[in-house]
């Protein structure tokens, strides 16, 4: 995909572990955080990404490519011949299947979307820990976070009364 | 970096496959997947360990809504009631069933808003909240409202002003209090609020003594008696009355900031008697007035 083409303008990304990402700009503006920084034209050569490791960058790239939105000019055939609503229900069964990572990977997925402030990205690995602290219970919750209860039974219960409406 | 491989350690080999790296996160990114959950979702996470205690805290926008607890058969019950003609003894059972239902949740609701108030007065346990909603029966199923109003006294919407002083955004929504006591003074000085809505409350005098960043102001529904003293930074008024009982000396003083008023009479037919405000609206740049009764001279 990263392949240089004529009159599309690149960018490189970097990850800590010194791993080079070239991608193209309309792709790499997806993140607010490199939009940002190519406006105020920080970004002539690469950009560093601090705290993301190459792993998850090029997870986060790939993600940003299926995100991008296709004109006519970033040469994607796609949405000339296909509606907008399938495209979408495309996007949808991509993003289920993009999202099929363990947890480590994921809770990597949500930080590196909030820094680079992806709303998509943060949304989609957002809700599975969301849709998990909803349907379960708080011991259930606890185990899958492994948390280990600290309170002493008497500020948990003040605790409680604190957060009272959520247990009645 | 070392402490990761540290708490790795601690825990044991046979817990790093399911390290909580959710914890990992920073509190922030945290409360941003928290902040998504329902409010009683949200807060029953403080309770998972030590760390999670703030987090609730630091949210900005909490919604008590009674629909949040009312039980299951509560909505079935409704249902059931608006096809049953009014005086068979069945509807008289539903009817004591629903008030059940209203009063326990309305008596749960109440208690709930009252232990947060509460908590928020421990000095170390400030809160961020900027937008709080309360909502409490948004249709009123036949006189049940009435007996739900004893459990909540007036007193708890009164520390709403003047113990959450971040506050920006209030809306009362059909919200009852106890009998004796209709009068709501709001007086909170250090308040932030910026916008208040009262509608369809049981409130039928309200005196604001001050509210100094108030900007807008919703009064819809029942009450009769609106008094204003510190206000300064009110430019919005929306008046709206439907209810029976006559409006008298609805808003005594007007407040000298206010640019746009909205007056609107919905309710029967009466006789309305002008009076002269005791200070006029100064900066008045848009008044809208509507439903008037066609034989009114408005010039």
């Amino acid at each position: 995909m990263a392949t240089r083409e004529a009159g599309k303008k690149m960018i490189m990304l970097k990850s800590p572990d010194g791993m080079e990402f070239e991608v193209e700009e309309a792709v790499a503006m997806e993140s607010q955080t490199i939009r940002k920084m190519i406006e105020d034209d920080c970004a002539d050569t690469a950009i560093l990404i601090p705290n993301i490791n190459s792993k998850i960058l090029s997870r986060v790239i790939e993600y940003c490519n299926k995100h991008v939105p296709t004109t006519g000019a970033t040469g994607a055939a796609a949405s000339d011949t296909v509606a907008p609503a399938a495209l979408a229900e495309d996007l949808k069964i991509w993003d289920a299947e993009f999202i099929k990572v363990n947890r480590a990977t994921r809770f990597n997925l949500i930080q590196a979307a909030s820094y680079l402030n992806i709303k998509g990205l943060l949304d989609l690995t957002s809700q599975t820990t969301i849709d998990t602290i909803s349907d379960n219970s708080l011991e259930e919750i606890r185990s899958f976070l492994s948390t280990k209860n600290d309170y002493l039974p008497e500020e948990e219960q003040t605790i409680r009364r604190e957060n009272q409406w959520a247990f009645q | 970096m070392a402490k990761q491989k540290l708490r790795r350690l601690v825990r044991g080999p046979r817990r790093a496959a399911g390290e909580d790296r959710l914890s990992a996160l920073p509190d922030e990114l945290i409360g941003l997947i928290v902040g998504r959950l329902d409010t009683r979702t949200a807060l029953s996470t403080a309770v998972l360990a030590r760390r999670w205690a703030r987090i609730p805290r630091d949210l900005p926008a909490l919604d008590f809504r009674v629909s949040d607890i009312l039980p299951l058969e509560y909505d079935q019950g409704v249902a059931l009631r608006q096809d049953l003609p009014p005086d068979t003894a069945m509807a008289g059972m539903l009817d004591g069933f629903l008030a059940g239902c209203e009063m326990g949740s309305t008596r749960a609701l109440a208690d709930g808003v009252t232990s947060f108030l509460a908590a928020d007065c421990d000095g170390d346990a400030r809160r961020r909240v900027k937008t709080l909603r309360l909502e409490f029966f948004p249709t009123d199923h036949g006189g049940c409202i009435e007996r739900v109003a004893a459990s909540t006294p007036v007193a708890v919407y009164e520390r709403l002003f003047s113990d959450l002083t971040r506050l920006q955004v209030l809306h009362l929504i059909s919200c009852s209090c106890t009998a004796d006591l209709h009068h709501l003074v709001v007086d909170a000085p250090g308040s932030a609020m910026r916008e208040l809505v009262v509608e369809e409350c049981a409130f039928s005098r309200i005196t604001v003594r001050a509210l100094p960043m108030l900007a807008r102001l919703a009064c819809i529904g029942t009450t009769v008696v609106l008094r204003l003293d510190s206000v300064p930074n009110l430019t919005q008024v929306n008046l709206t009355f439907w209810g029976s009982k006559k409006p008298s000396n609805f808003l005594g003083k007007a407040p000298a900031a206010t640019t746009s008023l909205v007056l609107r009479f919905t309710g029967p037919s009466r006789w309305v008697v002008p009076i002269h405000l005791t200070t006029p609206f100064l900066g008045l740049k848009r008044l809208l007035v509507a439903d008037l009764p066609s034989n009114w001279d408005v010039s």
